[in-house]
C-alpha cells in the first residue's frame, strides 16, 4: 500500500565534474573528439548510476531516468523515418525546450529505442522493478509539424502504429509495467475520443500493466470519460492543477484500477512536509483499496538540479512511509 | 525620425570574453580581470551600433549570464541552484528564493552609466521582469506565486527608478515567460503596474516565445508604452491579428529571426515593414530583432543588424521619413 514510483526523467548532470561526464562526452562527441561507442559507454554508466540512486532512495518502481532521450518528444522520432528534427519548441509552460519533429513523408518505425533501453535498465537494476516509458502517439502528433499528411487523424494513425511497434518490442524484452504519456490531451480535452481510439489500438491485446500519464493540465472536461481508458492505471499531476485532486476524490477513476498521485512538486526544489502530502493523499484514498494507490512526483525530475531530485525522491519515500504508519 | 532602430538587449559575447568567463568560473582570473574584458566588449558593441547607425543603443549585456540568475544574484533572498537542463546538452542555473526578496543595491545601473558615457545616442535600460523571474525561479520561501512575484515587482520598481535617475530615457522590462500561462495575464498586468508606477521614462515590455494569439488583445492592457514582439519567426502572421483588433500601443517590431544562421534578405525585411505600416501608424513603430542576439555568432549578429538598418533606411526613403 502507498507504494512509490517516478514519472520518468531524472537529471543527467550534477554539480561535480564527475557528475558532468555525460555533458562533456556529448560535447566531445559533437566536436568529433569521441566515438559514438565511447559516448554510449558514458550513457550506460550514467544510466546505471541513476538506477542505483532511485533504488537506493527506496522508490518501488523506477525508470532508467530517460538518460538517453534528447527530449521527450523527438526521442521516438529519431528512431523512425519520415521526420526531420527541427528547431526548439517550448515543452508546455516550462522553461525547457524540445526539438520539433517535422513530418516530411509517411512515418515508419525504423529501429529500437525504448525496448533496448528497457532491456539494459532491467539487466542493471539488480532485480528492482523497472517501468518502461513511451511518449504517446497523440502528444507526438500534437508537437509534430505536419507537412505531409495534411490530416491530423492520418498522422495520428501512423504514429500509433509506430509507437505500438516499439511498445510490442518492449514487452518482448520483458517489461511488465509500461507507461504511456499523453499530456497534450489536457490542452485539447475535446480530442478525448481520438486519444481513446489511439490507445485502444496501441494497447490491443497487451497483457502487461499499462499506465497513462497526464501532467501539467486539468482533468476538467474529461473527468466523466476517464473510466473508458483502456489502461490498468492512471498517473495524474495534482500539483500543477489542484482541482485534479478533487476530481479524483470524487471517484473519477475506478477504485479497482491503480492510481498514481503526482503529489510532490517536480518543478520546485522545496520539499513538502509529509503531513501535508498525507493529508492530500487521504482525500483520494477514501474507500479505494490502499494497494491501488501510489505516490509520485508530479512530473519527471529532470527540471530539478540533480541534488534536489535525489532529495525529492527521499522525501517521496518518507511521505509514503508516513502514510502507512499513520493509516487509520 | 520614423522607424527608430534598436535591439532587444543581448549581443553575443566575443570569444575572449567567453574564455575569460570560463577561466573566472575556474578561479584562474580575478573579478577585476573579468570586468575589464566585459567593459572592453561593451565598448566594442557600442562602437558597432553607432557605426551602423542604430538609433537607440543597448549595452549588449556582456556582464550577464542567465537573465534571471544575474538579477537574483544581486538581490536579497536568493541563492543559485545547481544545473538544470534547458534543452539538448545545454544547462543553466536557476535562482532559488529562500527568504524574503528585497532590493539591495542597483543591479544594472553602473553598466547603463558606462554605456551612456560612451555615446551621444540614447541608451535603453533593461531589466528582467518580475513575472519571468518568479516563473523561472524555484520558490522555497513564499506561500504562493503571487506573493513571490509581488515582492519581485517592488524590488524591480526600485531598479527602474535608479535607471531613470541615471538618465535612462527608455526602460525595457523583459517578460519572455508571460505568454506561457494565459490565465496569469491579470497577475502580469498587476505586476507591471507596480514596476512602471510613476516612471517618466518611456516603458517597453519585451515578450517572446509567444502564443500571442491566446493573449491578444488582452495584452494591450499591460501598463507600458510599447510592446516589443517577435514577428519575424512567425513570418509576420501576427499582422492578421492586428488587422482585426487594432494594436493600440507603440510596437517594437522584431524583424530578425534570432534562431537562424541565415542573414535575412533586405527585401524581405522591407516587405515586412511595408506590410506593418499598412496596419500600424508609422509614428508607433520601432524596429529591432525578435529577441536578444546572444545565441548567434558575433559575425551573424552584426550582419543581421546591418541588414536591419539598411532595410529601415530604404523604407524611410520611400515614405519620406
Amino acid at each position: 500500500m502507498f507504494k512509490t514510483t517516478v514519472v520518468g526523467s531524472y537529471p543527467r548532470v550534477g554539480d561535480t565534474p564527475e557528475l558532468q561526464r555525460l555533458r562533456r562526452a556529448i560535447g566531445e562527441f559533437e566536436q568529433g573528439r569521441r566515438s559514438l561507442e565511447e559516448l554510449r559507454q558514458v550513457e550506460d554508466d550514467v544510466t546505471r548510476e541513476v538506477i542505483t540512486e532511485q533504488a537506493r532512495a527506496g522508490v518501488d518502481l523506477i525508470t532508467d531516468g530517460l538518460i538517453r532521450w534528447y527530449d521527450p518528444v523527438s526521442h521516438l522520432c529519431r528512431h523512425a523515418t519520415g521526420f526531420e528534427i527541427n528547431g526548439l519548441l517550448r515543452f508546455f509552460d516550462n522553461n525547457f525546450f524540445i526539438r520539433q519533429p517535422v513530418v516530411k513523408e509517411e512515418v515508419h518505425w525504423a529501429g529500437p529505442s525504448v525496448s533496448e533501453e528497457y532491456r539494459f535498465a532491467q539487466a542493471h537494476a539488480g532485480g528492482h522493478p523497472v517501468k518502461a516509458v513511451l511518449m504517446g502517439p497523440y502528444t507526438l502528433a500534437r508537437f509534430a509539424k505536419d507537412t505531409h499528411y495534411g490530416d491530423f487523424r492520418a498522422l495520428l494513425r501512423d504514429l500509433t502504429v509506430l509507437v505500438r511497434t516499439e511498445l510490442v518490442r518492449t514487452l518482448e524484452a520483458g517489461a511488465q509495467d509500461v507507461q504511456v504519456d499523453e499530456p497534450a490531451l489536457l490542452e485539447q480535452p475535446g480530442d478525448f475520443p481520438l486519444l481513446l481510439a489511439a490507445l485502444r489500438e496501441l494497447l490491443d491485446g497487451v497483457k502487461a500493466r499499462t499506465c497513462l500519464a497526464l501532467y501539467f493540465g486539468s482533468l476538467r472536461g474529461i473527468a466523466e470519460a476517464l473510466r473508458e481508458l483502456p489502461v490498468t492505471g492512471l498517473l495524474v499531476d495534482v500539483v500543477s492543477r489542484p482541482e485534479n485532486l478533487e476530481i479524483l476524490a470524487q471517484g473519477a477513476w475506478p477504485a479497482d484500477r491503480s492510481l498514481v498521485l503526482g503529489l510532490l512538486d517536480a518543478r520546485n526544489t522545496k520539499l513538502e512536509p509529509p503531513e501535508q502530502v498525507a493529508e492530500l493523499a487521504r482525500r483520494v484514498a477514501g474507500r479505494r483499496p490502499a494497494e491501488s494507490l501510489w505516490l509520485a512526483p508530479s512530473f519527471g525530475l529532470e527540471l530539478l538540479p540533480r541534488e534536489a531530485a535525489r532529495r525529492k525522491l527521499e522525501r517521496l519515500v518518507e511521505c509514503a512511509a508516513f502514510l502507512r504508519r499513520t493509516q487509520r | 525620425m520614423i522607424l527608430p532602430t534598436t535591439s532587444v538587449g543581448s549581443f553575443p559575447k566575443p570569444e575572449y570574453l567567453t574564455r575569460a568567463r570560463t577561466r573566472y568560473a575556474r578561479r584562474e582570473i580575478t573579478r577585476d580581470q573579468l570586468e575589464a574584458l566585459e567593459r572592453q566588449a561593451t565598448e566594442e558593441w557600442i562602437r558597432f551600433q553607432e557605426e551602423i547607425g542604430i538609433d537607440i543603443l543597448v549595452d549588449g549585456e556582456m556582464y550577464r549570464g542567465d537573465m534571471c540568475t544575474y538579477f537574483a544574484e544581486n538581490m536579497r533572498g536568493f541563492r543559485v541552484s545547481g544545473l538544470v537542463r534547458a534543452y539538448g546538452n545545454r544547462f543553466y542555473k536557476k535562482p532559488v528564493a529562500v527568504a524574503r526578496v528585497e532590493y539591495e543595491t542597483p543591479i544594472t545601473v553602473e553598466w547603463f552609466k558606462f554605456a551612456r558615457a560612451r555615446t551621444a545616442r540614447p541608451v535603453k535600460g533593461m531589466i528582467t521582469g518580475p513575472y519571468t523571474m518568479m516563473d523561472w525561479s524555484f520558490n522555497e520561501h513564499y506561500p504562493s506565486r503571487r506573493a513571490f512575484a509581488l515582492d519581485l515587482a517592488r524590488a524591480l520598481h526600485d531598479e527602474c527608478l535608479a535607471l531613470q535617475e541615471a538618465g535612462a530615457p527608455y526602460i525595457q522590462i523583459d517578460e519572455p515567460a508571460l505568454s506561457t500561462k494565459v490565465d496569469e495575464l491579470p497577475l502580469a498586468i498587476e505586476l507591471t503596474g507596480i514596476v512602471t508606477d510613476g516612471l517618466r521614462a518611456r516603458t517597453i515590455m519585451h515578450i517572446c516565445y509567444g502564443a500571442f494569439e491566446k493573449v491578444y488583445p488582452a495584452m494591450l492592457d499591460i501598463p507600458v508604452d510599447q510592446l516589443d514582439l517577435e514577428m519575424a519567426n512567425s513570418h509576420f502572421d501576427l499582422l492578421d491579428l492586428f488587422r482585426t483588433k487594432p494594436f493600440t500601443k507603440e510596437i517594437g517590431l522584431g524583424v530578425i529571426d534570432v534562431h537562424t544562421h541565415e542573414v535575412e534578405p533586405q527585401d524581405r525585411i522591407e516587405e515586412w515593414l511595408r506590410r506593418t505600416l499598412q496596419v500600424i501608424p508609422k509614428e508607433r513603430v520601432y524596429v529591432d530583432p525578435d529577441c536578444g542576439l546572444k545565441t548567434r555568432t558575433v559575425e551573424e549578429a552584426q550582419a543581421k543588424l546591418r541588414v536591419m538598418v539598411d532595410a529601415v533606411r530604404a523604407v524611410r526613403r520611400e515614405i519620406g521619413g
